[in-house]
């Protein structure tokens, strides 16, 4: 045994070349799943840890009941609504024998603004919350300073103090649902030991401040501190009886908030995998390509074992021992730098506006040990699958033939390829026409499908593109095609990598311009207003009610509306509900009226956004936090006022305001009088500019701008593209430069026949070319096709329409096959230079 | 086999004998040293070789193995350098080309046939003989194209792929390719090494017919003495040197020299 190992220890370093390149493919594979797993280990890892520490002393929690599902991620904010509780709740609950202390806790929103701009930008969300004066029911410790004490006192947490450079005693200004409010920092906070809240900027200010700043009907929660010897179980059921909220225990309300907390994580988390999936997927199809080659070229060597009696295990374990010393090898490599390169991983997720929780990674055996068993395992299984059909090959067989792979496609191979082929097409269509996403798990089959077809696909289109790379590039062209039909297997997986490739991007790319598309739709179609003041984040209306006011007193200004939204239950599911001044916004936005009267608003009427005229008359019954409405439906609009979470119900402002509670404006349309000049539009402009958490925009502006949310994720993926495209270059790097050392016979007979080096070059940069041209397409084709079916029927209300981003998949294909092209460049100059007859004799 | 008074190969051992292109050669080397390796350890193919090998005369190389018959031709066709010392095809010297101008050479000027690998799989037989022609964007006259191939009755095999083709069609196709653009010089390196004997004695004959009928200038690396009689001379390279040349040689003389030669 030990004489075998040192045997494969001896071929792969002898082998330099060849593994040089495969061990970096491992490598880079292995890093990129490794530093995915720790960063997503850390992530949630931090973000529980700190909660669990944060939440330590409270042993129950009451809280109004919550209606709804909970949500996602970005993008997804909570779909839920909580109910009120009773406005004295807290004092009912601190009479209750067994307590022995219980606190208020007012949770919502403020925004802290220093010399008139706000602090903080991204996912997380802008948070103002009362200072709990008893300290083993805060969240929040004191790190410097004094807690706020008097209204206009406020503390903040230590990454908002460190963002905006700021310390006890600095002068700032809070924007909260109530309008602005000035402060003074009296001290900065931590949440725990963590510098704040995860995903969350808090302001922290006293009890005494609430009423004004939060406008609250009662407090958000009530935290609760048993007594040492209070039976628990007993306790938290005297609270039960209290009122008709919700009753949650320490521990699980600690659970709860830590799946709150990472939740927008795991999304991201799912994009991560996929990409390290695909990532390790083109690892997989290098490594076997080199083995594959590896094993051919050793065929003969051990066909003669084999004649002289070796058995099959001894022939195979070489190359599989060789196989794990590379992948072992590589492995370490490929940790080390995974856990290196979590830095690198953590700046690529920035690029999504989500601020990571500074610390340090934690680094768990499990990730370690994920990122080991895969790198090594594949690179195993990746050599023994062709070292295994090779020892099978009979020995006389094996002596005799040569060392390249049979040309000839087996055919039921490409049968199997085309039933699975038309299983994915046929569970596509049922799933769209019967609108049942239970059949799209069958589109899975196309994976299956395109490696069993890989070879057929590439022998056919290198038949089909013969003709064309002839008249383009004469016998060159067509020795560039017939090479990519010499090796059908090795091509057509050096192509899956680079469909793999394709085909995400292009699905996220469909993904994104119908998302884009179906938020913008609505604007492009029904805006009027010259100008709009948007919201600094798009899924939290940020904008000082009192603007809407100040701008309409403005010359000039012919008419302003505003739009307010709150989250309200429609039957069961929580639905962003609009709130409108119906006479004023017909002046400014379209909302296409199907039937109805958006005038009966005003007497509490509620208008929806459908294109069913027969809902009129019907009543809707919606529940928000504080009341619970049954409004008659009085109008039908076609469409709403656009943008992210546009509100599928529109009511009269006044109504929303007193069942919600005062909430700040999500959007203010301004029009301009017939002929007004520039200068009225810059009088808005610059009274826009001294409004916080308040966007100026033009009408072209926030046309274009609609669903530009959507654009800081397509940087992200951007970004993760741009890693997992270095592993397809390696691979068809290495994929070109095995071909073109198995062919030096044969390239060593063009160059003696009168090929220059620069036409060889061109040979090989053509061969690749064609091939990336034929994976890009059929990348494109699939992933458009698979997005298309997806989004029809899952994409619902948001994303109403497949819009196909023409440009991008061009640029895509473009940049996919020049890629391609870029990748075989070194390859080819390598070859070019070996003299010409060592070329010859090499192919002997 | 006719007698070949005007062959002239020129024959020093001291160099210098001869400093430019005889007008009747088609290849020639002029003190031509090759060595391979340095120091201790190095090898010397060519030890200071002037030799012409004469146009349109079918010239045979032999000599036992390393003997530098290999090289010498490689170094003469432009597909290796010399050490020292200078190759020219026709009145072209070789050492004052760079890669590019070499490997434009090798295409119009000079045709190879090699013992293996001779084809491109991936072209049909066609695409294969007018290879050279193509690269340099010409097209082959039809006539000559014609006359190649019935000479070498491939008519029937012109569209199929090298796979298709038995060893000897293989090579027949190999020799039109080096015939079809009427270069300078051919170089054959032990063409019929692979052939069975019948095949082989073909392929000796299409050589042969070129030379006799268009004055091809052919010239032949073997270790057969019944291929070396189809020439109209023969070379004898022993030990990096040229040890002898034999006019109008048949099997049985060129098998004594050798026999010579190996003792």
């Amino acid at each position: 045994m030990s004489e075998m190992v040192r045997s494969a220890a001896r071929s792969a370093l002898a082998s330099r070349g060849g593994f040089l390149l495969t061990g970096t493919a491992i490598a880079l594979s292995v890093a990129f799943l490794a530093a995915t797993l720790v960063l997503s280990d850390s992530m949630r890892g931090r973000a529980a840890s700190d909660i669990a520490e944060a939440l330590a002393g409270t042993d129950a929690v009451v809280q109004g009941v919550e209606v709804g599902e909970p949500g996602g991620g970005p993008g997804d904010p909570a779909r839920s609504v909580q109910r009120s509780l009773d406005p004295d709740i807290t004092e009912r609950v601190v009479a209750v024998d067994g307590v022995d202390a219980a606190a208020s806790q007012w949770v919502g929103f403020a925004k802290l603004v220093v010399d008139g701009s706000s602090v903080g930008a991204g996912t997380a969300s802008d948070v103002g919350r009362n200072w709990v004066a008893d300290p083993a029911l805060n969240p929040f410790r004191l790190a410097s300073g004094q807690a706020p004490t008097e209204v206009g006192q406020i503390a903040i947490d230590r990454s908002l103090a460190r963002d905006a450079d700021l310390a006890p005693g600095d002068t700032v200004q809070v924007l909260t649902a109530t309008g602005m409010h000035d402060a003074t920092i009296t001290g900065v906070a931590t949440f725990a030991s963590a510098d704040a809240a995860p995903l969350q900027r808090t302001v922290l200010f006293p009890d005494g401040a609430v009423p004004a700043w939060l406008d609250p009907a009662a407090p958000t929660q009530v935290l609760v501190e048993l007594a040492q010897d209070a039976d628990r179980a007993e306790v938290l059921g005297r609270l039960s009886a209290l009122s008709d909220g919700q009753v949650v225990d320490g521990p699980d309300h600690i659970r709860t908030m830590q799946v709150a907390a990472t939740s927008p994580l795991e999304f991201l988390n799912v994009f991560l995998l996929a990409f390290a999936v695909v990532a390790v997927l083109i690892g997989v199809t290098i490594i076997f390509n080199t083995f594959a080659l590896v094993v051919a070229r050793r065929r003969r060597e051990s066909g003669l074992l084999r004649a002289i009696g070796a058995e099959r295990r001894q022939v195979l374990g070489g190359v599989v021992i060789e196989a794990a010393l590379v992948g072992t090898v590589a492995t370490l490599v490929g940790l080390a730098l995974g856990v290196a390169g979590v830095g690198a991983l953590r700046w690529v997720v920035g690029l999504t506006g989500v601020t990571l929780l500074t610390g340090p990674s934690i680094v768990s055996a499990t990730s370690i040990a994920i990122a080991a068993t895969v790198g090594i395992g594949t690179t195993i299984l990746s050599a023994w699958i062709p070292a295994r059909r090779a020892a099978a090959t009979p020995p006389i067989e094996a002596l005799r033939e040569s060392a390249a792979e049979p040309r000839r496609v087996s055919p039921v191979r490409t049968a199997s390829g085309l039933v699975l082929a038309a299983v994915a097409a046929v569970g596509g269509a049922v799933a769209v026409v019967g609108s049942n996403p239970a059949w799209l798990g069958l589109v899975a089959a196309v994976v299956p499908a395109l490696v069993l077809c890989g070879p057929a696909i590439v022998t056919a289109s290198a038949h089909l593109s013969a003709p064309v790379a002839r008249r383009v590039a004469g016998v060159r062209g067509a020795i560039a095609a017939g090479n990519l039909a010499a090796s059908p297997r090795r091509s057509a997986s050096t192509a899956l990598a680079l469909i793999l490739g394709t085909a995400m991007v292009t699905l996220f790319a469909v993904f994104a311009s119908s998302l884009t598309s179906g938020v913008g739709t609505d604007v492009r179609e029904g805006l009027q207003a010259d100008l709009v003041v948007t919201s600094a984040t798009p899924d939290v209306s940020t904008i000082d009610p009192t603007l809407a006011g100040r701008v309409a007193a403005l010359p000039g200004v012919d008419a302003v509306a505003t739009l307010a939204k709150a989250e309200g239950i429609v039957a069961g599911a929580a639905e962003s509900i609009g709130g409108i001044d119906p006479t004023t916004l017909a002046a400014v936005f379209d909302l296409d009226l199907v039937a109805g009267d958006l005038t009966d608003l005003r007497s509490g009427g509620v208008a929806v956004v459908g294109d069913d005229p027969t809902l009129l008359g019907g009543t809707l019954q919606i529940e928000f936090g504080r009341s619970t409405i049954d409004a008659p439906i009085v109008a039908v609009v076609a469409r709403s006022t656009g943008g992210f979470e546009a509100p599928l119900y529109f009511v009269d402002d006044a109504t929303l305001e007193a069942s919600a509670g005062r909430m700040l404006d999500a959007l203010v349309f301004v029009d301009l009088a017939d002929g007004a000049g520039a200068d009225v539009e810059d009088a808005v402009r610059s009274l826009v500019r001294g409004a916080p958490g308040a966007f100026f925009e033009t009408r072209a502006e926030h046309v274009a701008g609609s669903g530009s949310e959507i654009a800081a994720f397509g940087s992200f993926i951007d970004g993760m593209l741009i890693l997992a495209s270095v592993i397809a270059l390696l691979g068809v790097a290495n994929t070109t430069a095995l071909a073109v050392r198995e062919r030096s016979g044969e390239i060593g007979l063009l160059r003696a026949v009168g090929t220059t080096r620069q036409e060889l070059r061109g040979i090989v940069r053509l061969e690749m070319g064609l091939l990336s041209l034929v994976a890009a397409s059929i990348g494109i084709v699939v992933a458009v096709g698979f997005g298309w079916a997806l989004i029809d029927l899952t994409g619902g209300t948001e994303i109403p329409s497949v819009v196909v981003p023409w440009t991008r998949l061009v640029v895509t294909f473009v940049v996919a096959v020049a890629a391609g092209v870029l990748a075989a460049a070194w390859p080819a100059f390598r070859v070019s230079r070996v003299p010409v007859l060592e070329l010859v004799a090499r192919g002997r | 086999m006719s007698p070949h008074p005007d062959s002239t190969v020129v024959e020093t051992q001291s160099g210098g004998a001869v400093s430019s292109p005889a007008d009747d050669a088609a290849a020639m080397l002029v003190g031509a040293v090759k060595r391979y390796g340095s120091g201790r350890s190095a090898v010397v193919a060519l030890d200071d070789v002037t030799l012409a090998f004469p146009a349109g005369k079918f010239t045979a190389v032999m000599g036992p193995s390393g003997s530098g018959k290999s090289s010498m031709m490689h170094c003469a066709a432009g597909l290796d350098r010399l050490t020292s010392g200078r190759a020219f095809v026709g009145s072209t010297d070789l050492s004052t080309l760079d890669d590019r101008e070499l490997t434009l050479l090798r295409r119009e000027r000079i045709g190879f046939v090699f013992q293996t690998f001779n084809l491109v799989p991936t072209l049909t037989a066609e695409e294969n003989i007018c290879l050279p022609l193509t690269l340099s964007g010409r097209r082959p006259s039809g006539e000559v194209l014609d006359q190649v191939v019935s000479m070498l009755s491939l008519g029937d095999r012109l569209h199929h792929r090298p796979l298709e083709l038995s060893g000897g069609q293989q090579q027949r196709v190999a020799v039109a390719r080096a015939l079809v653009a009427r270069p300078q010089a051919v170089f054959a390196d032990e063409p019929t090494g692979n052939l069975d004997t019948r095949s082989g004695q073909e392929i000796l004959g299409f050589l042969r017919s070129a030379v006799d009928q268009h004055q091809q200038s052919i010239v032949m690396v073997t270790h057969d003495p019944h291929a070396a009689a189809w020439a109209d001379q023969v070379v004898f390279v022993v030990d990096g040197r040229v040890h002898d040349v034999m006019d109008g040689p048949s099997a049985s003389s060129v098998l004594d020299v050798m026999k010579d030669l190996g003792r």
